[in-house]
């Protein structure tokens, strides 16, 4: 329960940019092509979380992965869990 | 045997060796305090036991497991680095919960200390604070082994006799490992000194050994 606890608590601070810059990308869309297309939001989605991932984790703020390490989350699992939640959030999103 | 066993730990730093053959043990009870001057290798020793840091060489093991990497050692030892690490977009309140279990979860919210800290986001605590939290948070996490970088760094003084009281109350069915440059407080808390030198680990038994090690220079008083 902890391990989920603490793969939420890492994923909310990448999750909301991402979905922001995402939204501000298909609404830039939607301008120039008139159409809604949540398509753009989801593989958007998928590439923007990994780079905010590296942005707010690897490059800002490495200190804090030990908040992580502590609960019993390694680097690797962590990436892993970015990039399958992403994945799922975008395919939710390319399906509706 | 239950215990923390760390034996031949070495790690350079492309061309300096800064840890050439460590050994130490930690025994639930026990209290070992790390000393050693600047850049003896005190940190890089706590990371490589914690497993966030890949030793050279190594052979670590808790009670009857040999740990090779983080993930084994998740459930037995927690570390508290020097820097914060606290994640400023998390309320206090989650931090404990995510950290501790219902019972040590339920000391730390009733804390005076803490209280009005609780349902403040990291990010709004001050430096001190921010240390504070994450000391109580080390303590009273469910490990077994506790491995600790300056916790008396950045600490009000106000605080700092209480944090050694708790360590020595906590101690009583974990281990701790802790290492700070202000010596005094760890040779306050400590059941065990070691001390890093030259890459390598000695036990000192008498206060004075520290001078002869040239760890302090003339008498040691306190």
């Amino acid at each position: 329960m902890r391990l989920i606890l603490g793969i939420w608590l890492f994923y909310k601070k990448i999750f909301v940019p991402a979905m922001a810059v995402a939204v501000i990308l298909t609404l830039l869309d939607l301008l120039l092509t008139r159409t809604l297309s949540l398509y753009i939001t989801g593989f958007s989605f998928i590439m923007l979380a990994p780079v905010f991932h590296f942005i707010l984790y690897e490059f800002s703020n490495p200190g804090q992965y030990y908040f992580y390490h502590n609960l019993g989350l390694n680097k690797i699992s962590l990436w892993a869990s970015t990039i399958v939640i992403s994945f799922i959030i975008g395919i939710i999103l390319f399906v509706i | 045997m239950n215990r923390l066993y760390v034996d031949s730990v070495m790690k350079a730093f492309d061309t300096k060796q800064v840890l050439t053959d460590v050994y130490l043990t930690c025994k639930p009870g026990e209290i070992v305090g790390l000393l050693g001057r600047n850049g003896s290798g005190k940190s890089t020793l706590l990371k490589i036991i914690f497993g966030s840091l890949k030793a050279d060489q190594k052979y670590i093991k808790v009670d009857n497991t040999q740990v090779f990497k983080l993930y084994d050692s998740s459930k037995l030892i927690t570390y508290l680095p020097q820097d914060n690490f606290l994640p400023g977009h998390v309320r206090i309140k989650t931090i404990i919960s995510a950290y501790c279990n219902r019972e040590n979860a339920g000391i730390l919210n009733e804390l005076n200390q803490l209280k009005p800290l609780l349902n403040q986001k990291a990010r709004n605590l001050s430096s001190g604070e921010k240390r504070f939290v994450e000391i109580l948070l080390i303590i009273h996490s469910d490990a077994k082994y506790i491995l600790i970088d300056e916790p008396f760094n950045g600490v009000a003084p106000l605080y700092i006799d209480y944090i050694k009281q708790l360590i020595r109350e906590q101690a009583v069915n974990k281990g701790f490992i802790i290492t700070d440059h202000d010596y005094r407080n760890i040779l306050d808390v400590a059941s065990k000194i070691i001390l890093l030198h030259d890459g390598g680990t000695r036990e000192i038994t008498d206060r004075e050994e520290l001078v002869r090690w040239g760890y302090v220079s003339g008498t040691v008083n306190g």
